[in-house]
């Protein structure tokens, strides 16, 4: 399993792992060899790159944090509840208990709490896939601060439906290239509004979890929306999200091979801490991104290229990698594996982008 | 030519295989601190299973590191290797040697016991493909640096030697290294100090020359820096002493060498240093994002027979990051010639200042390596990371 970007893949290859709409349908399963067809659809929505087999390297086993079947759920429940809101501005509120709750205990017991995979996604279309990444990620970091389960279910609410006011402005608006007009902007930046009285008059909602659709665009020194606060005075659940959200945007979402990768996120939300975002929280958030994710194709010291094929959560940068080139270019076969942890002499010189399969 | 040699291998670990009836086989080539696998063959092996072929890795890694052979009898009963896994097979991996030095290795994996007969087969087939390797060795070279191949081998092997093997573990802060060598040996040196009263001495030197004489000086420096900085002396004087010790030699040759001498006290979180020509520290204050450098004036040792230096002292406050180095990290240049320079330093620690310190080490080191790409490495480059806590 390999991540390969959209502009290398070929007719002919295999999905190693399923590739999901922005309405958190699947697109193209496991196991599905693509065609030109697909590979002209993936391009048009704007997913940047895919996770394909690649049998001369051999599979990738992981444990992802949360199961697949959550994760389908919780994209489940998210449209539900988005449509529901649309036609009623009310929702079932039992269901999202249920996945937020199934969501949270899962993460709770995830051996390795790391983000092993990026969750590449449509860039094109509003969607629910966001939600659900940025919970992982609010929950993760919450775990990482030492909140209680019920804290983190809050944080989960809260992160899941941060952008459910959205739901309320026009669809033609939302789907929208930028730039958009002052008058287009105004109407986009009611949304943390929209969405704080939906979720507030929600019973079984928390306050705490309203307040993150609320605040999620404030920023830490104040020059943030709807209300400019700064510091303390956003929510620390707010301050959470903030991070991730714009974090998983980042690395989900990009054009062709420019991808941002994780490394680079890093620098650029490192960029605006103390800006935008909390340093406290934003240095825990940063320990639980794996800098090399499962499936990237790096080049060692040593001039051997390698795939990424177990992170590592102590270390970070210092995953379990399989060669399956020498450094003459030659295929190494069978590939043999090497524990950056326990190998110091070798490290990660680049990450190989537009290796051919 | 590189592409023929290196399916020869594939073909003698498949004929060795077949004609000795054995499961696996594999030969391994030396480098520094590393190794590269040139032949492997396992009967009915698949990319679906790679126990053996990662094990392999492992096994030579030890052969090659400790210049010993590895006999298991059999694998299932040894858990040194494998962990959790049990393979029923037993292994002999054998050095191969040159000169009495290592240059590879070659390991057989049977289903069998190897026998004593088994057992000479294969120890002869490593002493025959000990010319092989060292012509490899030979090939792979730079022509330009074919005739010095022997010494700049020893000029390695020395350096290797003196650098510390373990980082030092000082409360309140964290330590991290990358020694970064180029094939020539351009003199690059550190060293952690434990002193009697458990402060921390952090020594960074360059010494000005290539090869073996810049090994060997480089070994004396570290016996004279060891042995003064070890009773706590303030860095000013400690530098002052080195200088009168190595001055005789120093000239002698017409050498010399740069140093920043760095003496941390854990119970007063103070850094108190003193640099002879060499490149100022960057520190990150942890508070403020504000970037300094930690400068002293001060002439390089073995300039004059009597030199003085001047103390600077400076209080570390929480998440402040200093990063020590040569100048291999700052002058190495990229495609267009263009330094990597103090601010591209600066900018890229900022960047990663909430990582822990492997993390950015590894995170520093791979943008460096981003900015050199098809380049030659011409100098080599050493960084040492110190965060407060
Ligand atoms: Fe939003």
């Amino acid at each position: 399993m390999r991540i390969i970007p959209i502009d290398k893949v070929k007719p002919g290859m295999v999905i190693a792992r399923a590739v999901i709409g922005s309405k958190g349908e699947i697109l193209l399963s496991s196991g599905v060899k693509i065609d030109e067809t697909y590979i002209k659809r993936i391009k048009e929505i704007g997913v940047p790159a895919l996770y394909i087999r690649d049998g001369n390297i051999g599979k990738v086993e992981y444990d992802d944090v949360i199961s697949e079947q959550t994760r389908q759920e919780a994209l489940k429940v998210t449209k539900d509840v988005m449509n529901s809101v649309r036609l009623s501005s009310d929702f079932d509120f039992k269901k999202v208990k249920k996945v937020v709750d199934d969501l949270v205990s899962e993460l709770l017991t995830s051996k390795d709490l790391l983000i092993a995979l990026v969750d590449m996604r449509a860039a094109n279309e509003v969607g629910f896939f966001h939600g659900v990444n940025t919970t992982v990620l609010s929950v993760i970091t919450g775990i990482a601060m030492g909140y209680d389960t019920k804290k983190l279910g809050q944080l989960a609410c809260g992160a899941l439906f941060h952008d459910i006011g959205t739901i309320m402005l026009p669809p033609e608006l939302m789907k929208k290239q930028a730039p958009l007009s002052a008058e287009e902007n105004e109407q986009i930046m009611k949304h943390p509004e929209l969405g704080f009285n939906i979720l507030r008059k929600k019973e079984g909602v928390s306050l705490m979890s309203a307040h993150v659709a609320l605040q999620h665009h404030e920023k830490y020194d104040g020059t943030g929306y709807p209300r400019g606060l700064a510091g303390d005075d956003i929510s620390e659940f707010a301050r959470i999200v903030a991070i991730a959200a714009i974090y998983d945007n980042l690395v989900s979402i990009g054009v062709e091979a420019k991808r941002v990768l994780p490394h680079q996120a890093i620098e650029h939300l490192t960029l605006y801490s103390d800006k935008w975002f909390d340093a406290q929280i934003l240095q825990v958030f940063i320990r639980t991104i794996a800098v090399f994710p499962l499936g990237t194709v790096v080049l060692l010291n040593s001039g051997e290229t390698a795939l990424v094929t177990k992170v590592n959560k102590k270390y970070p940068t210092r995953p379990v990698v399989r060669v399956f080139k020498n450094k003459g270019g030659r295929r190494v076969n069978p590939p043999f594996e090497i524990d950056l942890a326990k190998n110091q002499a070798y490290f990660v010189q680049n990450i190989i982008i537009d290796d051919e399969p | 030519m590189r592409e023929n040699i290196e399916a020869s291998y594939e073909t003698i670990c498949r004929e060795i295989c077949r004609k000795l009836d054995l499961h696996c086989c594999s030969i391994w080539f030396k480098e520094i601190n590393r190794q590269q696998r040139l032949g492997y063959f396992e009967k009915e092996g698949s990319t679906d299973d790679l126990t053996i072929s990662n094990l392999d890795f492992e096994i030579n890694k030890h052969v090659l590191e400790h210049k010993v052979p590895v006999v298991i009898e059999n694998l299932k009963n040894d858990k040194r290797f494998l962990g959790v896994k049990t393979i029923p097979l037993s292994v002999r991996a054998n050095p191969i040697l040159h000169d009495n030095s290592v240059i590879g290795s070659i390991t057989f994996y049977n289903q069998d016991r190897i026998n004593e007969v088994l057992r000479d087969v294969i120890d002869s087939i490593a002493v025959e493909l000990a010319f092989g390797l060292e012509q490899l060795q030979y090939n792979f070279t730079a022509s330009r640096q074919k005739k010095l191949r022997k010494e700049l081998n020893t000029a390695r092997i020395i350096q290797q030697s003196l650098l510390p093997k373990q980082i030092p573990e000082v409360q309140g802060i964290t330590l991290g290294v990358r020694f970064i060598p180029t094939y020539e040996i351009s003199g690059d040196y550190y060293d952690f100090i434990i002193t009697d009263h458990q402060n921390l001495g952090i020594v960074v030197g360059d010494v000005m020359g290539k090869g073996i004489p810049a090994a060997l000086l480089m070994g004396i420096a570290r016996t004279i820096t060891r042995s003064i900085a070890r009773h706590d002396l303030v860095p000013h004087m400690a530098l002052s002493e080195i200088n009168s010790s190595l001055f005789p030699d120093l000239s002698n040759q017409g050498m010399f060498l740069t140093m920043f001498f760095a003496l941390y006290n854990p119970q007063q979180k103070a850094l108190l240093y003193a640099s002879a020509g060499h490149n100022p520290p960057i520190i990150l204050e942890g508070g403020s994002e504000k970037i300094g450098l930690l400068k002293s004036r001060g002439i390089f040792i073995g300039g004059c027979p009597k030199l003085s230096y001047n103390l600077q002292t400076r209080k570390l406050g929480s998440g402040d990051l200093v990063i020590f180095y040569t100048d291999g990290l700052t002058e190495a240049k990229n495609h267009q010639g263009e330094q990597f320079g103090v601010e591209r330093v600066a900018e890229i620690l900022k960047e990663y200042r909430y990582c822990e310190v492997p993390a950015m080490l590894d995170c520093l080191t791979m943008r460096l390596m981003q900015f050199i790409g098809d380049r030659e490495q011409s100098d080599d480059i050493t960084f040492i990371v110190l965060k407060a806590e």
